[in-house]
């Protein structure tokens, strides 16, 4: 005891019912898991089931025998415009949002190295493939490196901040919106989650309990 | 009735003459050798493989110098061109210092006694992010897999240990100043990804608030936010320079201020129910010193032109200047507590052999000297960190490039041989060069192209 203890840590491995937990500062597991669940799932409840791949053939050339299958999700990347840094959630979520792409039936998800190749390839900036003239350079360069893409997936997380003296309020909105290459059309999904951030236990209550001060 | 024997106060006499007589006799002894001179030496001439050899005998010969000689090999290891070597050694300092306990009674006593060398060596908070900085540039130069953790671990240190000073009522913002490298060293990172352009964006303008000094970051900024890593053939090299002799410590005799008897009198009313400080007028205490070194920066050329000059990302002397400097009034009590324990316990003595008047003073006059004259600052410290950490960045076609570095005097003129280097550019990748310059020379480069 006299010599000093030395400072220990533990850990335990959660199980699939046991509740994320609440970042006290930032957002975490417990706001960015159910974001992407629901807007994922949102989106691919609005998508056609399945999509051929299609080829645009040149003038003259011949239509080459196109595989009947899954449309070829480009998963661009998650832009982060929110008023906290990400640390190193960033990937993760991008890995959730992919696999769950991928998972469904309907959607193949191109790997992400095809994609930053062609990033590296084209230069194009993945908030400048909005522009059609550089979506189609983009999509002409997976499609030499035999990546064909039927939609462009794109991510962005924004945030909107309430402070109230000492309590802070901040919604999280993640959207997702996926673009058809071939028609242009586009559709957009979102989810939000709002958190509180309080400098005391009973600030929660003060303010959102049954003292409901927060609203004046 | 012991007629024959010598009065009380001749023999307290005789004891106190004979006790200054080896206070004197061992003054030339008092001052301690810095076991690790000889290995920071070597270094500095670019001898790395007798520095690692010097410090790993140091960290063997005495467990209290193990912590600051196995970072100083860490150092030896990367300018070496063996960052994987360094990587492991300052991770397990790392965990090492994350895993001491927060007081440990038995040392803390004994350091009261003696003094505070005889703890084991707690890293000050500069070092514990400079730690973790330099453990990304370890990772940087070897595959780059963890380069990015590093550097959010340093940049969150950083905002842990503003966070306690501000608990403590120390002045966060004179003192703790942000390190720019790890958002810096962030934004490079993602950059290069091709696809993170917006986390490349904040990572720079955090760089432009922490250290708006640094000329190129409004560059960086613009790049990140509208345009693109490098035009279509081109790669980028970054040389990383760890420029100039970094903080060390060494003794000051300070005096005691009203703040720092304050505090300390907080202590001894802690500890003892009284709050009566004795007249404590000065002690010894370690002080930060940064070497003076001719080098302040270094100039690039690629292809025998003139190509860049780095700049100054993180003034690791400065940081190291004013973190000690808040935490003066603390060291300074800390040494002002020890000499009353210590004051308190000859008086004790002196009472316990029933000693008044003269006799009590001679004998508190020659144990006090004894005693204190054996006190020493504790002088450890990562001595081989640089000055500062200097970047500069290069868009180059393409390719093979030969590339000379050359360290940069005051007049921004060369003041040393240039070093020559060929590096590997990759399209649309970034290749970084690892530039040791302590002095008037560059001594050692690492290369690493993100490819490979």
């Amino acid at each position: 005891m006299l010599a000093g203890c030395r400072s220990t840590q533990y850990a335990h491995v959660l199980r699939p019912d046991d509740t994320d937990l609440v970042g006290s500062h930032q957002a975490g597991a417990a706001v960015w898991n159910p974001l992407v669940d629901e807007s994922v799932a949102k989106l691919l409840s609005r998508c056609p089931a399945v999509h051929p791949v299609s080829y645009q053939a040149a003038e003259g050339q011949m239509m080459p025998p196109m595989p009947a299958g899954p449309a070829t999700v480009c998963f661009i990347g998650i832009e982060n415009k929110s008023a906290e840094e990400m640390v190193d959630f960033k990937d993760q979520l991008y890995e959730r949002i992919d696999s769950q792409i991928n998972g469904n039936a309907g959607f193949r998800s191109i790997s992400r190295r095809m994609v930053d190749a062609a990033l590296m390839e084209t230069r194009l900036r993945p908030d400048s493939l909005f522009v059609p003239q550089n979506r189609e350079l983009f999509a002409a360069a997976l499609g030499r490196a035999g990546s064909p893409v039927d939609h462009l997936l794109y991510a962005r997380i924004t945030s909107g901040t309430t402070d109230r003296n000492k309590t802070t309020q901040r919604d999280y909105l993640l959207t997702l919106e996926m673009v058809d290459l071939h028609s242009g059309e586009y559709i957009k999904e979102s989810a939000t989650i709002s958190k509180g951030y309080h400098n005391t236990r009973g600030g929660k209550w003060w303010n959102y309990g049954p003292f409901q001060q927060a609203d004046g | 009735m012991p007629q024959n024997r010598p009065p009380r106060w001749l023999a307290v006499r005789w004891f106190a003459i004979a006790v200054i007589s080896m206070v004197l006799a061992g003054g030339g002894c008092a001052a301690t050798r810095d076991p690790l001179a000889d290995g920071r030496t070597a270094f500095l001439r670019g001898d790395f493989q007798r520095a690692q050899q010097d410090f790993q005998a140091a960290a063997k010969s005495d467990q209290r110098w193990s912590s600051v000689a196995d970072m100083d090999l860490a150092m030896a290891h990367l300018a070496a061109g063996q960052p994987r070597q360094a990587e492991t050694l300052l991770r397990q300092v790392r965990d090492d210092f994350d895993a001491m306990p927060q007081v440990a009674p038995l040392a803390e006593a004994q350091s009261l006694l003696t003094d505070d060398t005889k703890l084991p060596y707690r890293a000050a908070g500069y070092e514990q992010v400079m730690l973790r900085a330099m453990l990304a540039m370890c990772s940087l130069a070897a595959d780059g897999t963890d380069a990015e953790s590093y550097a959010m671990q340093a940049q969150m240190r950083q905002s842990e240990l503003a966070r306690q000073a501000d608990e403590r009522e120390l002045p966060v913002g004179d003192a703790f100043l942000p390190v720019a490298f790890a958002p810096y060293l962030r934004g490079v990172l993602r950059e290069s990804t091709h696809h993170d352009y917006d986390d490349a964006t904040r990572a720079y303008e955090l760089v432009a608030k922490w250290q708006p000094d640094f000329p190129t970051v409004g560059n960086d900024i613009q790049r990140a936010s509208g345009g693109s890593h490098s035009p279509p053939g081109h790669g980028v090299l970054y040389v990383f320079a760890c420029v100039g002799r970094g903080p060390v410590r060494v003794e000051r005799v300070a005096e005691t201020t009203s703040d720092a008897l304050r505090i300390a009198s907080l202590a001894v009313d802690h500890a003892a129910g009284q709050a009566a400080i004795p007249r404590v007028s000065n002690v010894p205490i370690a002080e930060i010193f940064v070497p003076p070194s001719p080098a302040f920066g270094i100039g690039v050329r690629v292809d025998q032109r003139p190509a860049a000059a780095t700049a100054t990302l993180t003034d690791v002397g400065q940081l190291a200047v004013r973190q000690a400097e808040a935490e003066k009034p603390w060291t300074i009590a800390r040494a002002v507590t020890r000499r009353v324990a210590k004051e308190s316990a000859i008086k004790a003595a002196s009472d316990a052999i029933s000693l008044d008047g003269q006799s009590a003073g001679l004998f508190a006059f020659a144990a006090g000297s004894v005693w204190e004259s054996s006190e020493k600052a504790d002088l450890r410290c990562w001595g081989l960190l640089p000055r500062e950490i200097q970047v500069a960045r290069i868009e180059l076609p393409a390719g093979r490039h030969s590339v000379e570095l050359e360290v940069l005097g005051s007049a921004a003129r060369p003041i040393g041989p240039p070093r020559h280097d060929a590096v590997e550019i990759i399209n649309g990748s970034n290749t970084y060069l690892l530039a040791f310059a302590p002095e008037n020379e560059v001594v050692a480069v690492v290369e690493r192209a993100a490819g490979q």
